[in-house]
């Protein structure tokens, strides 16, 4: 490890400084590799937030969600539940999809030439952005609908396994955990890979991460047909419902992601150090 | 100069641990810190808070089942799993008592959203009858005793223990107002009880209520203080649950990989 | 490729508006037609219930009265009915129950309870949220959840000054339910806030954070780094200085609170069990025999024998199943009935066969036939009446045939 930089030369030499991107979207400029962060959640709280306006307009004050055998509940409820599937099924294949297909042509291009150390960087910023857009779907799935969830049926009759409360947060937030816990694993997979290459194997961190938030879907199968059998009555504590916390705790992977992929940040960091040591050291000028 | 590669306890060391630590990077600056302040504060309030209604969330919900005897018991174990887990994580990689205090302001945050838009402006409830439990100042004794001890055997058994108490003792302060009496059709209940009463909760009939209901008992009506150091070992049994979760699902998968699938 | 896209959000975005604008009759349940229909029918039944008023302002009341039996028939696959709880049902607290009795005595909380008890109940609302509602009474029996009576619209108007929900406690003074509290509610969340924040940004706000990783991760867990300058004295010192000041708070709240509120007590659980409703002595015994169900036409048929062990000629009046009541054709509304045959009074000491016959769409509407379930059974209540306007209720049950009666 070198300590050799001064702090007077920190401004010359904080950033890139390779023209290798336009000014102000540079790896570590909140337009350049963060920009993805702020992209991703705004697309996701925005469907979140837009979902729960509609649950107040169109659930309980106009009531067509508190019956799921009237043509309202039909209308509203079920068809939203269809589109819902559809939609982050579409999404969902897209963005994997491509991240594949565009991973497998830089891989190629790679290949060829060897991405920069500011491009690395920048993929590591938008890596720790879609950990950070996970981290918010992980919040809506967890604390913000599960609030709703709890209203709803402390207070009216659970006559369907689709309540307006579920089809929002079962069958809209939970697939995009899945979506989002894969896609960042296919980023890192297909843009990280001193990190996440395939021939290391399949990181624990992902492992768990990606359990958590199919261990969640698999969970409302569970909740639904424990509902349907035995469960009448609506403790939101019951012994029944425990289950659903496993993906609150296998989330905590989510910071092993950010170990490793720091680790490869510190790592350029001591490269570009000894790179610009050997620069220093054979420069007779300096010498 | 790799500070590994020095002798432990050397001042040779120390000095460049030191110099480590104040380094100039060229691409890491304070947004890294920033984006994972912030980003990270919603899965540990997901963590925290979903952990908290699965196994506290009735109690939590409402007035009138903050009682003496299971509330006092069941909210320290809930509430404290979270924090352990970010003490461990927090201490170990940026060596900061900060893990329960960082979990407790994301929890709070996001339970009070939780009641204000959820309960109160979908359900309809008062957030007098709803509000959640405040673990802030436990929170702050947990990071203290870390600080302090510089051991997670110490702070699960001290910190724990008194986490729980002052869990209660903060709490109770709030719950005093509704623990007053009232004639309610000639008959004497609590505020916290009529508010049960009065205001509709379809699916959740007051049967539902796990509270104190008596059991011929002979404690002397000690049940508040029994419940209350009971409560304080199960937040010690908390902690580690929430150790295991931090050391055995946060920081042991780090650059780990299946290598057979 | 863009025109396409444009294409299809227009069709998208028409199709949103479509389905928004039009919108289609609200419901009028609250889900229980999701429920079985042979245990809606056989565990309890709900008659009289009357509503005092369709339309409120908020605070005004509005009284619910009614009866509710727990049947005799009172399936075997929910567990024994022990405790049970009658309330009402509603998007939410839009109506607070002010008063409640149950056989005429207060009954704030859950009542014990028994197969084949009939609680006459009265339950006195006031109007709170602003808003077109629909109510029903509830039965709620542990172990098999909400059993919802006949619900109907309420209206609740908007009153001058919104709504309140003053109470006199025991020490004389006045509180607000909507509120009361949430001063030391706000308050002591906005310290902690303040002093977690402060504990908070303390450490991560001048001290870098991802850069301590290099250091940390090559010393002990069991150091806090001092000679590294990861935790410094002043570090300690100023935590300690914050650690003082919560517990000063914290002891500061326990003796503001024993001050501000001296009389406490724990929550109360007053449950009972409630004396006899008054019922009129038995004059007359039921039994089904048959009953089938007719899907092509909505018909439900049924034979009943009737015995009158009673000193005056009886008649049916009614036909009660979960929140259906209909009554015999000539009495009834055009809406619902059931016309029974032969209709002419029962005399003492008569046994008799009566057919009854109801025709009606509620049947499949409110899914109450259990043609596709587990068990095919009709249950209902029987309302008898004997000349002098003495009543029983008789609980009849049979196993439903699902096709026209032969």
């Amino acid at each position: 490890m070198s300590t050799t930089i001064t702090p007077e030369s920190r401004e010359d030499t904080r950033g890139d400084s390779s023209g290798e991107f336009p000014k102000g979207r540079g790896p570590i400029d909140w337009n350049g590799g963060w920009r993805w962060m702020f992209i991703g959640s705004f697309l996701l709280a925005g469907s979140f937030i837009g979902l729960r306006i509609y649950q107040q307009k169109f659930a309980w004050y106009k009531e067509y969600g508190l019956d799921a055998a009237s043509d309202g509940f039909r209308t509203y409820w079920f068809n939203l539940f269809l589109g819902e599937l559809v939609v982050v099924t579409i999404v969902t294949l897209a963005w994997w999809g491509w991240l594949i297909k565009s991973g497998q042509n830089l891989a190629a291009k790679a290949e060829a030439k060897p991405i920069s150390k500011a491009e690395e960087v920048r993929r590591i910023a938008v890596f720790w952005g879609l950990i950070g857009a996970t981290s918010l779907t992980l919040y809506f799935m967890a604390s913000f609908f599960p609030n709703q969830d709890g209203v709803w049926h402390q207070t009216a009759v659970r006559d369907t396994a689709l309540t307006p409360s579920h089809i929002v947060m079962f069958f809209w937030a939970f697939p995009l955990g899945i979506t989002m816990t894969v896609g960042t694993y296919l980023y890192g997979r297909t843009r990280l890979p001193k990190v996440y290459s395939p021939d290391k194997g399949f990181p624990w961190s992902f492992f768990l991460l990606i359990a958590a938030s199919v261990t969640e879907m698999m969970q409302v199968a569970m909740n639904e047909w424990g509902h349907s059998l035995w469960i009448t009555e609506e403790i939101f504590a019951a012994p029944f419902h425990w289950p659903f916390v496993t993906y609150g705790w296998l989330a905590s992977g989510i910071f092993a992601l950010w170990a490793e992929s720091l680790g490869r940040l510190l790592q350029i960091e001591d490269e570009i150090e000894e790179e610009r040591q050997a620069v220093t050291t054979s420069d007779p000028a300096i010498a | 100069m790799s500070a590994t590669a020095l002798a432990p306890e050397s001042e040779e060391r120390t000095q460049a641990l030191r110099k480590l630590l104040n380094r100039r990077y060229t691409f890491i600056d304070r947004k890294w810190d920033i984006v994972f302040w912030v980003t990270a504060a919603f899965v540990v309030a997901a963590a925290a808070d979903i952990t908290k209604l699965l196994f506290a969330g009735d109690w939590d919900f409402w007035t009138d089942w903050k009682d003496r005897q299971w509330w006092p018991m069941v909210t320290p174990f809930a509430v404290i799993i979270i924090p352990s887990a970010l003490q461990y994580i927090q201490w170990l990689a940026w060596r900061m008592p900060t893990g329960a205090v960082y979990t407790a302001i994301s929890m709070t945050i996001a339970s009070w959203i939780g009641r204000i838009f959820n309960w109160d402006m979908f359900g309809g409830f008062p957030l007098a009858f709803v509000w959640p439990v405040m673990i802030l100042a436990a929170a702050i004794w947990l990071d203290w005793v870390l600080l302090k001890t510089k051991s997670f055997v110490l702070t699960s058994l001290v910190g724990a223990f008194g986490f729980a108490l002052i869990l209660w003792f903060t709490n109770y302060t709030v719950l005093a107002p509704y623990l007053q009496p009232i004639d309610w059709m000639g008959l004497h209940v609590t505020v916290a009880d009529v508010q049960g009463i009065e205001y509709v909760r379809g699916q959740t009939p007051e049967y539902l209520r796990m509270i104190e209901h008596g059991s011929l008992r002979t404690f002397l009506g000690e049940t508040q203080y029994v419940s209350l150091a009971f409560g304080a070992t199960l937040a010690v049994a908390g902690y580690w649950v929430g150790q295991a979760i931090g050391r055995g699902l946060a920081i042991w998968p780090i650059g780990r990989f299946i290598k057979r699938f | 490729m863009r025109s396409k896209l444009k294409y299809i959000g227009a069709v998208m975005a028409a199709a949103i508006a479509v389905v928004l604008a039009l919108p289609p009759a609200p419901a009028s349940a609250h889900g229980e037609t999701a429920q079985e229909a042979f245990l809606r029918m056989g565990t309890v039944a709900f008659w009289d219930v009357k509503y005092s008023a369709e339309e409120v302002a908020q605070g005004e009341e509005l009284t619910i009265t009614g009866t509710a039996k727990i049947l005799e028939t009172y399936p075997e696959q929910l567990a024994e009915p022990k405790l049970g709880f009658i309330g009402v049902i509603a998007p939410g607290p839009t109506v607070v129950i002010k008063e409640r009795t149950i056989n005429g005595a207060p009954a704030p909380m859950a009542i014990e309870i028994e197969k084949g008890g009939v609680y006459q109940f009265k339950m006195v609302l006031q109007g709170r949220r602003v808003g077109h509602w629909h109510i029903h009474p509830i039965f709620g029996i542990h172990g098999a959840g909400s059993l919802i009576g006949p619900g109907q619209y309420v209206d609740v108007t908007e009153s001058a000054g919104g709504f309140t929900n003053d109470v006199k406690l025991l020490s004389g003074k006045t509180a607000d339910l909507e509120n009361i509290g949430m001063g030391g509610v706000t308050f002591w969340n906005v310290i902690w806030l303040v002093i977690g924040f402060a504990w908070l940004l303390y450490w991560i706000v001048p001290k870098p954070t991802v850069t301590r990783l290099p250091v940390t991760s090559q010393i002990p867990l069991n150091t806090d780094g001092g000679a590294y300058g990861l935790i410094t004295k002043k570090d300690h010192r100023v935590m300690n200085v914050m650690m003082g000041a919560t517990i000063a708070l914290v002891v500061g709240g326990m003796l503001w609170q024993a001050q501000a509120y001296p009389d406490k007590m724990p929550q109360q659980v007053l449950h009972f069990a409630p004396e006899d409703a008054v019922v009129d002595a038995k004059f007359v015994t039921a039994d089904a025999s048959e009953a089938a169900f007719d899907p092509a036409t909505d018909t439900v048929t049924a034979k009943v024998t009737v015995q009158n062990t009673g000193s005056s000629p009886a008649s049916v009046e009614s036909f009660t199943t979960s929140t259906l009541t209909f009554p015999v054709a000539e009495k009834g509304s055009a809406e619902r009935s059931v016309q029974i045959s032969p209709a002419t009074p029962i005399a003492p000491g008569e046994t008799r066969e009566l057919t009854m016959s109801m025709t009606d769409a509620v049947w499949a509407k409110e899914r109450l036939m259990p043609v596709g379930e587990s068990r095919m059974q009709l249950t209902g209540v029987l309302r008898l009446q004997d000349e002098a306007g003495h009543e029983n209720f008789v609980t009849i049950q049979s196993f439903v045939t699902p096709s026209a009666m032969a």
